[in-house]
């Protein structure tokens, strides 16, 4: 087999023909996306809004085409127009990116009904996936754990007790109907059950006008592990190794690691086994991550999975020497991922740290890192204005060396030789973070962010 | 006016949310500005000239939208109801607001566009049938 053959395999049987792809996103991911298609030589159209109109992915797409004003929702969530767009661009697929309608089954139908390859599952799958409870379900089905609680709500005290006798203190008590911390309680004795229950549940009747309660075991530092996976349509599911992204402020992820260094290998051997499984038997597509809540060796719990390319696949990428994102594309067009193993496994280190701007504005200068082992997916350029109508993130920085000590350091330096001017952003914050003694002995959990703010 | 009193005064007045006071005593008199006021000013200025680009594009659009008629969605552009058949509006033709110039095909669907306001048609802007984005000036039209 020619080398051109072995990394692009153009001709092989099950191939579609797949040329032109229209990208319905924007910012680093829509850049991204142009690197992987012009790398597998296929055309693509970006799309934006009346704000994004100097937007670098505009600039580097083959075609481009203006989908609507600056609110997202007349333009990137513009269902309507995007797919117009598709069809007056004779685009053959939609590679939605992340955010936006990448995990919006109903655009997914729509794509498949309209004959446009929608990269990624089908539009089953991310209804499937999209909705919690079903999720839940199915994982539990298919063998993944998940966190021990309420097999089904119930009103009163003595059934609350009597499960948490079963899943062992402490709990978390919560409203079924529930949202915003209403009703919800962390209880470590059963006295304390008694004393709180009545409490949480009034809170709950006032809140939602609903008194079920529902429980489940509390995890009290719990880290964020993740798997990341491709699966072809030939039903072959390939892990990529695990990232660990519990470094998270108000629920947002801040700074990434692949692999998971906490994480032991028998507990990794077995979180990969149950992913494997999980996604054969949904029969999923494309590149997805399955998000773990990791408590103790042996002790992880299925939170949800994601059914797209995720911020933080360059950590793996660097890690497992892949393209994951050239990988959807060629698994959109019918390749099957024959020529890899199973579980390939992670080599040295990798750490991403989000860059986010706190102001929208003019670059007025700009200096991103680069040199030995740092990758920065950007879609900022000199000049470039910041609109303050889309997500903060703005730029990724990432480094990649031999173990977590090195890159630490690595990427420490290449924080203090970034310069962002004429808006502010996040770097000195992350520059803190890097610096954190928690951090670098490795022995934070999701909260620790939060708390770390909330005492300075 | 004692020292004092205007120490005092001073410190009142920086406890407080004025930007300036004017005390009188006598033959005396002594204004207080907060500086600090304008700075806040100037760098409020500062961070909403991000939004002002979208200013400056709505001034645009509002002068353009009074001169042209732009395509409110992505499609097919086309000047007549089928083919064959005549433009809705030519060159020279007079239109309403309400009026339909043209119909944009997306999906399967056509949409029709219709005139903002009152004028007459100088320019057809796109040929018959042409793709077009959104926001894309399709008449140009005159008083």
């Amino acid at each position: 087999m020619s080398l051109t053959n072995r990394f692009f395999n153009l001709k092989i049987d099950g191939v579609n023909n797949l040329k032109k792809v229209l990208i319905a996103n924007r910012g680093e991911i829509a850049v991204r996306i142009i690197q992987a298609c012009h790398l597998l030589k296929l055309k693509c159209v970006a799309v934006y809004s009346t704000a994004d109109k100097e937007a670098l992915h505009v600039q580097l797409a083959d075609e481009s085409v203006c989908i609507g004003g600056p609110d997202s929702n007349q333009s990137y969530l513009n269902q309507q127009n995007l797919l117009a767009a598709a069809e007056i661009t004779n685009a053959d697929a939609i590679h939605p990116g992340y955010g936006f309608l990448s995990e919006n089954a109903d655009f997914a139908h729509l794509c498949e009904q309209q004959n446009i390859k929608f990269i990624g599952p089908s539009s089953k799958v991310i209804a499937l996936m999209g909705e919690k409870a079903n999720a839940r379900e199915t994982m539990e089905t298919a063998g993944v754990p998940i966190v021990p609680g309420s097999p089904r709500d119930f009103i009163d005290v003595d059934s609350g007790l009597a499960i948490a006798k079963k899943i062992g203190y402490p709990v978390m008590l919560k409203a079924s109907a529930g949202g915003g911390g209403k009703g919800m309680r962390v209880i470590h004795s059963e006295m304390e059950f008694k004393q709180k229950f009545s409490i949480a549940q009034k809170e709950a009747q006032s809140a939602f006008n609903d008194t079920h309660m529902y429980e489940e075991k509390y995890l009290e530092h719990p880290r964020h592990v993740e798997v990341q996976l491709v699966a072809d349509q030939q039903g072959h599911v390939v892990i990529l190794g695990n990232r660990d992204c519990t470094l998270q402020q108000n629920h947002q992820k801040v700074i990434e690691e692949a692999p998971a260094v906490i994480v032991d290998k028998a507990t990794q051997d077995e979180m990969f086994r149950v992913c494997i499984r999980a996604a054969k038997q949904i029969q999923y597509e494309g590149a997805g991550t399955i998000e773990f809540l990791y408590d103790a060796p042996g002790k992880f719990y299925f939170m949800e999975m994601n059914t797209r390319i995720q911020v933080e696949h360059p950590v793996t990428e660097l890690t497992t020497q892949t393209d994951i994102v050239a990988l959807q594309l060629r698994i959109a067009r019918g390749e099957p991922l024959t020529n890899f193993k199973e579980v390939v496994s992670a080599r040295g280190f990798a750490l991403e740290c989000r860059v986010t701007a706190k102001t929208a504005g003019q670059i007025k200068h700009l200096l991103l890192p680069s040199g030995h082992g740092i990758r920065t997916d950007r879609a900022l350029y000199q000049g470039y204005k910041v609109p303050p109508n889309y997500d903060a993130m703005i730029a990724k920085i990432i480094a990649y060396g031999p173990d977590r000590q090195t890159t630490i350091r690595q990427m420490q330096i290449a924080i203090e030789q970034t310069v962002v001017e004429g808006i502010r952003t996040n770097l000195d914050f992350l520059m803190q973070l890097l610096q954190e003694p928690d951090f670098i002995k490795n022995t934070t959990d999701v909260n620790w962010i939060d708390l770390l703010t909330h005492a300075k | 006016m004692e020292l004092k009193k205007i120490e005092s005064i001073i410190k009142l007045f920086g406890n407080s949310k004025l930007t300036r006071l004017k005390v009188k005593d006598g033959e005396s008199e002594i204004i207080l500005e907060n500086k600090i006021f304008t700075g806040k000013n100037i760098v409020s200025s500062a961070a909403s000239t991000s939004a002002s680009p979208h200013n400056d594009l709505t001034a645009v659009k509002e002068k353009k939208d009074q001169e042209v008629i732009s395509a409110p969605l992505v499609g097919t552009f086309y000047t007549a109801e089928a083919p064959g058949k005549s433009p809705f509006v030519q060159p020279g033709e007079k239109v309403k607001t309400g009026q339909t110039v043209g119909i944009i095909e997306a999906m399967k669907m056509m949409n029709e566009v219709k005139a903002k306001k009152d004028g007459i048609v100088e320019k057809v802007l796109v040929a018959d049938g042409t793709a077009v984005e959104f926001d894309q000036p399709l008449f140009q039209l005159k008083d």
